[in-house]
């Protein structure tokens, strides 16, 4: 199977805590939360927005995940530190992302960057309802 | 701004307001290379096929518009205008139509025929090398013949 999704956000990676400091944006207190470096928003994103999916590269190869619980975009910032209600499609933004348990060790290996970067290794937040089986040719050469 | 820049380039849709975001916040992102220009253009040529556009503006006609070069988006070589797009527009020299820019492009030897879609965008431009300002400028040569008035 394949896995491709609709609303999705991708993050590149982890914001530096020397940028952090540099946007005037407060560092995070609880261990389950981080701010991230997000790539080109596919679709407007209202916050606070739900997501409980993990995709991973260009691929978008589900992350499985047995206890992975709501991951909530609480606070977002553009480029420039402008906060914003409203992720427009299209933009780029640094987010603060919490997560309904522990941070995914996934997430934690993401880099720490101190600006947006293309990461082939990205992951993907989705919503599993949004994400679609596409189906590939089965190869029923010897049957089952 | 530390360097000087003579033209800068924004792909766009024509006479886009850009989002309510962009407006509210009077902010409004060019680049000053006009390959990465040309591949946010095509992101919009798949909404907008008879509207994708390239800006060109001369930066001494945004003189006195506050402008940060964004240290966080060196990838589109990004440089953010304080001022609405609108606004921006009417200081801009006119747009050429995405095919007559990619045409030109791809006649100056550059390869821009790529498919572009939000999803590789990021990826695009991280690929994408940066072009010196005498390439530039005769790029911009090249491409006057297709100038549209905003």
């Amino acid at each position: 199977m394949i896995y491709s999704e609709h609303t999705s956000l991708t993050l590149q990676g982890k914001v530096s805590i020397s940028i952090l400091r540099k946007m005037d944006i407060a560092e995070v207190t609880h261990s389950n939360s981080r701010w991230f470096f997000v790539d080109f928003a596919t679709t407007e994103v209202k916050l606070p927005f739900d997501f409980d999916t993990l995709l991973l590269g260009e691929s978008k190869k589900l992350i499985k995940s047995n206890n992975l619980g709501r991951i909530k975009i609480l606070k977002a910032v553009d480029q420039y530190g402008h906060k914003m209600n409203i992720i427009p499609q299209g933009y780029k933004s640094i987010c603060l992302i919490s997560f309904a348990s522990t941070i995914p060790h996934e997430i934690k290996s993401l880099p720490t960057l101190k600006q947006f970067q293309y990461n082939p290794k990205a992951i993907s937040l989705a919503r599993h309802n949004n994400i679609q089986l596409v189906s590939r040719p089965r190869n029923t050469l010897h049957g089952f | 701004m530390s360097e000087a820049l003579e033209y800068v380039f924004r792909g766009t849709t024509i006479s886009f307001k850009g989002s309510s975001f962009a407006q509210n916040e009077q902010m409004t992102s060019t680049t000053s290379n006009p390959i990465i220009a040309l591949w946010f253009a095509k992101e919009c040529l798949n909404k907008n096929p008879d509207k994708a556009c390239v800006y060109l503006a001369k930066s001494d006609n945004l003189s006195g518009i506050q402008s940060e070069k964004n240290v966080l988006a060196s990838i589109e070589s990004e440089i953010g205008y304080k001022i609405a797009p609108t606004e921006f527009y009417k200081r801009t020299e006119g747009y050429f139509l995405v095919q007559d820019f990619q045409s030109v492009l791809t006649i100056e030897g550059f390869d821009c025929q790529d498919i572009v879609r939000i999803e590789n965008l990021s990826r695009l431009c991280f690929e994408t090398k940066n072009i010196n300002p005498t390439q530039i400028k005769k790029i911009v040569q090249s491409l006057l013949p297709y100038l549209k008035k905003a």
